[in-house]
C-alpha cells in the first residue's frame, strides 16, 4: 500500500499578491495583477503587460532579511522564493522538517536577471563576476533550502513551463516510494529581460491582457511568482501535527513528442498525462470538478488543450479555467501557483474565474468559468505544458 | 537501486573517446569537435541544433542503436550549462542591439529543457521525460528518478543521460568568476581543464548474468570532510559492507581526496577520472561510463595506470563539484 500524499503548507507570491489570503481575495474579486511593468527596466516596458509583483528587489528583502540571505546569492527569483517557502513552511508547522526531508525547486531563470545586468563583467572580469554564482536555478534553490533549514534530499528540475508540476509529481513519488517523509516542492522564476525579448522574438506575447480560450486571443502575458507546497506522508504529518488541507490523489507525465514549441493538434500528450492521472487517482472523469487549465492565451495552447479536455471529459465538461489573466504566465512556478488555486478551490469550495473571455474558439466551442462562484468541489485538476513536449497533471482531492 | 545498463554511449574528445574525436585531448580543455553528427542526425535538423543537442541527440541515438529493441520509453536528462551558447548569443544581441530584431532560434536554444526535448523528438518518446539541472547533483538526480520510475512501471527502458555543453564564452566566465573555488581545500580548481561531454544509458530492471549493475547512488550538498568521510563509511556498509576493487575519484589531486577520505587511499586503487573528460558539473555520468566499460573489460586497468592483474568487480565512484556537491555510486558486475 504506497503511502497517501498530504499537502500540509502552501505558500504563494504573484502579481495578485503576497500570501494565499491576498490571492483568494483577489481571485474571488476577479482583480488581476497584469499592468505595465514598472520595476524590470526593459525597452518593451509599456509594450507588453506583464504580472510582475509590485515590490521591488529591496522591498522584497525588507520581508524576509532576518532569515540571513547571502548577499553574494542574492536574485529576485530566489527572494520571491523564498517568501513564498516561508509561508508554506509557517503553515506546516515548527515539526515539520523532520526525519526524512527532501526540497524539490523548480526554476527555468534563477539568477538570470543578474546574468543580463552584469553579462559584460562576467564575460570579461569585474567586480561583479563572482556574482556568476547566481546564474543558475541550483544557487537559488540551495540558498533557499539553507537559509530555511532544509537539511537533506535537494534537486531541481527544469522542464520550462511545466518544471513546477514536475516537481510536485517527483515530490509525491518519492513520498509514494518511501524515499521521503516530508518534501517541499514548487517553483520561482522571476521577469527577466531575457524571456520578455525571447517570447517576443517568438512573437508569442500579446499587447494587451490576455484572453485565454478566446477565440480573438492574442497571445501571453509574462509574470512573475512563486509557489511552495509542503507534502507528508500520512506518518509524518501525524508526528508533526500538520493540518492537512488537501492530498495528492494522481498524476501524469508524458511527452506531446511533437514540435518544440508547439503542441500537436489532438493534444495527445496532455490528454495521456491526464488519463494517466485519473487512472491513478482512481476516478472517473465525471469525478473532476474544476480544472485549472494551462490556458497560456496562445492561439496553439488554449486550441488544443480544449481538445484534450473534450477528449478525456467528453460531453460532460467540468468547471475548468486559466488563471492566467490574473497573474501572467510564471513558466517554471506557474504548475505550483496554479496548483495551489486548485487547492485554494478546495478549500473555499470556489471555482477562480477565467478573465477575458468572450466568444468561445470555434474548433471546440468550450466556456470556460467566468464569475467566481461557489459550488460542491472534491477534485481539482491542474494541467502544465513546457516547450519540448513537457505535459504534466496533478489531481488534487479534499480532505 | 539494480539498474542493469544495457548499453551506453559516450561523446567524449579524451582518450577513451568513442568517436574520431581523440585529438583534442592535447588541448587544455576537452571540448568536443571531430563528431560526424550526420551519422546519426539529418542535416536539415543539424543545423538548427545548440551543441549540447546535437552531442545529446547523437549520444542518444547511438546508445539505443546498442540494444535489442532500439527505442526507450521515458528519458531524463540531467544537464547543467546546456545552451550556454545560445544564451550567450541571446544576450550579447539583446545587448548590442539594444533589444530589437532578436533571433527567436537562439532563445530556445538556450533553455536548459530543450535537448530534452530534441531528443525526444528524433527519437519520438511519449512516455516520462524529465529535466535536472542541479549542477553536480543533477545525474544522481536522474539516476534516483529512473529508479522510482523502473519500481512504478517496470517493464520499459529508461534512457538516462548527463550532458554539458562547453562554449569558449562560459569557460571565460568559469575563469573570470573563479566558479569552482569555493575558498575551501579544493583551492586549486582553476588549474583543473574543463569539459564537455554527451552520456547516455539505457537502464532497466531485467538483470541478467554479467550484465554491468548501478546498484547505488547517493547525492549530498555541503559536506565538511568528516562529515564526507561518515557519509561513505555509512554508504559502503549499506551495500553489504562492500570492499570497492577500484575508486574513480572526482577530486583534483590525491591531497584533497585524502584529506576528505583518509584511510581510504592507502588501501584501494584510486583513479583521478577528471584526467580523462575534464570537470563539468554531469561529470558522474563519464565515472559511470568508465566503470562501466572497465567491468565489461573494454577498458583494461592498465589504461588507467593501474596493475594489469587488476580485476574489478566492484567499482565505487566518488564525485565532488566545487566541494559542494558530493555523491557515491557503486557499480558492480552482476553474477
Amino acid at each position: 500500500m504506497k503511502s497517501k500524499v498530504y499537502v500540509t503548507g502552501i505558500g504563494i507570491v504573484s502579481a495578485i499578491g503576497l500570501g494565499k489570503d491576498e490571492h483568494m481575495e483577489n481571485l474571488w474579486n476577479g482583480e488581476t495583477g497584469l499592468r505595465s511593468l514598472t520595476h524590470l527596466s526593459t525597452v518593451k516596458q509599456g509594450l507588453f503587460p506583464a504580472g510582475e509583483v509590485p515590490l521591488t528587489d529591496t522591498e522584497l528583502y525588507d520581508k524576509i532579511q532576518n532569515l540571513g540571505i547571502r548577499p553574494d546569492h542574492q536574485s529576485r527569483t530566489l527572494l520571491l522564493g523564498t517568501l513564498a517557502l516561508e509561508e508554506a513552511l509557517e503553515q506546516a508547522g515548527e515539526n515539520v522538517l523532520q526525519g526524512r526531508v527532501g526540497f524539490i525547486g523548480a526554476s527555468s531563470v534563477g539568477g538570470l536577471r543578474q546574468t543580463e545586468t552584469y553579462y559584460e563583467q562576467y564575460k570579461h572580469g569585474g567586480v561583479e563576476s563572482r556574482r556568476f554564482q547566481t546564474h543558475d536555478a541550483a544557487d537559488c534553490i540551495e540558498e533557499m533550502a539553507r537559509v530555511l533549514g532544509i537539511d537533506g534530499f535537494v534537486t531541481n528540475i527544469n522542464t520550462a513551463c511545466a518544471s513546477a508540476t514536475h516537481a510536485i509529481i517527483l515530490g509525491s513519488r518519492m513520498i509514494r516510494a518511501g524515499l521521503l517523509d516530508t518534501v517541499i516542492v514548487g517553483g520561482a522564476d522571476a521577469l527577466t529581460k531575457v524571456t520578455i525579448n525571447g517570447f517576443d522574438s517568438l512573437f508569442l506575447l500579446a499587447k494587451d491582457q490576455c484572453r485565454p480560450f478566446d477565440r480573438d486571443r492574442s497571445g501571453i502575458n509574462l509574470g512573475e511568482g512563486a509557489g511552495f507546497l509542503v507534502l507528508q506522508s500520512d506518518k509524518s504529518r501525524k508526528r508533526s501535527g500538520s493540518q492537512a488541507l488537501a492530498t495528492i490523489s494522481g498524476f501524469g507525465v508524458r511527452n506531446d513528442a511533437y514540435h518544440a514549441t508547439s503542441t500537436s493538434p489532438n493534444a495527445r500528450g496532455l490528454t495521456a498525462a491526464m488519463s494517466e492521472a485519473l487512472l491513478l487517482a482512481e476516478l472517473r472523469p465525471t469525478e473532476i470538478d474544476y480544472v485549472n487549465a494551462h490556458g497560456t492565451a496562445t492561439p496553439n495552447n488554449d486550441l488544443t488543450e480544449g481538445v484534450a479536455l473534450q477528449r478525456v471529459f467528453g460531453e460532460r465538461m467540468p468547471y475548468f479555467s486559466s488563471t492566467k489573466a490574473f497573474t501572467g504566465h510564471t513558466l517554471a512556478a506557474a504548475g505550483a501557483i496554479e496548483g495551489i488555486f486548485s487547492i485554494l478551490a478546495l478549500q473555499h469550495q470556489v471555482i477562480p474565474p477565467n478573465l477575458n473571455f468572450e466568444h468561445p474558439i470555434e474548433q471546440h466551442g468550450l466556456v470556460p468559468q467566468q464569475e467566481s462562484i461557489t459550488a460542491k468541489v472534491e477534485h481539482t485538476m491542474s494541467n502544465s505544458m513546457g516547450m519540448g513536449g513537457y505535459c504534466s497533471t496533478v489531481i488534487f482531492s479534499k480532505i | 537501486m539494480r539498474l542493469a545498463i544495457s548499453a551506453s554511449s559516450c561523446i567524449n574528445p579524451g582518450v577513451f573517446s568513442q568517436t574520431e574525436d581523440t585529438e583534442a585531448s592535447a588541448a587544455a580543455d576537452f571540448q568536443v569537435q571531430a563528431v560526424d553528427y550526420k551519422e546519426h542526425i539529418e542535416a536539415r535538423q543539424l543545423r538548427r541544433l545548440s551543441k549540447v543537442a546535437k552531442m545529446g541527440i547523437y549520444s542518444a541515438k547511438a546508445c539505443l542503436a546498442k540494444t535489442e529493441k532500439q527505442q526507450a520509453e521515458s528519458l531524463i536528462v540531467a544537464t547543467n550549462t546546456g545552451g550556454f551558447s545560445a544564451l550567450d548569443s541571446f544576450i550579447s544581441s539583446m545587448i548590442e542591439k539594444q533589444e530589437q530584431n532578436l533571433s527567436p532560434v537562439y532563445f530556445l536554444q538556450s533553455l536548459l529543457s530543450d535537448v530534452t526535448g530534441q531528443i525526444v523528438l528524433s527519437l519520438g518518446i511519449e512516455g516520462y521525460t524529465t529535466t535536472y539541472t542541479n549542477r553536480g547533483g543533477a545525474f544522481e538526480s536522474s539516476l534516483l528518478d529512473a529508479k522510482i520510475l523502473l519500481e512504478e512501471q517496470p517493464n520499459q527502458t529508461v534512457l538516462v543521460g548527463g550532458t554539458d555543453e562547453l562554449p569558449a564564452s562560459y569557460s571565460d566566465i568559469i575563469r573570470h568568476s573563479n566558479f569552482l573555488d569555493t575558498g575551501g581545500q579544493e583551492g586549486q580548481a582553476s588549474d583543473i581543464p574543463l569539459g564537455e561531454n554527451a552520456i547516455f544509458f539505457a537502464l532497466n530492471t531485467q538483470i541478467e548474468e554479467g550484465d554491468v549493475i548501478i546498484s547505488d547512488c547517493q547525492s549530498y550538498l555541503g559536506l565538511a570532510p568528516e562529515q564526507a568521510n561518515e557519509k561513505l563509511q555509512a554508504f559502503l556498509s549499506t551495500n553489504a559492507g562492500v570492499i570497492p576493487d577500484l575508486v574513480l575519484s572526482g577530486f583534483y589531486n590525491e591531497e584533497q581526496f585524502s584529506s576528505y577520505f583518509p584511510g581510504l587511499e592507502a588501501k584501494k586503487n584510486v583513479v583521478l577520472f577528471k584526467q580523462y573528460c575534464g570537470e563539468f558539473p554531469t561529470s558522474t555520468a563519464f565515472g559511470v561510463w568508465l566503470a562501466e566499460q572497465v567491468l565489461k573489460g573494454e577498458i583494461s586497468p592498465e589504461a588507467l595506470g593501474l596493475p594489469e592483474t587488476l580485476l574489478a568487480k566492484n567499482i565505487l565512484i566518488i564525485n565532488q563539484f566545487r566541494a559542494s556537491n558530493f555523491s557515491f555510486t557503486l557499480l558492480s558486475t552482476n553474477q
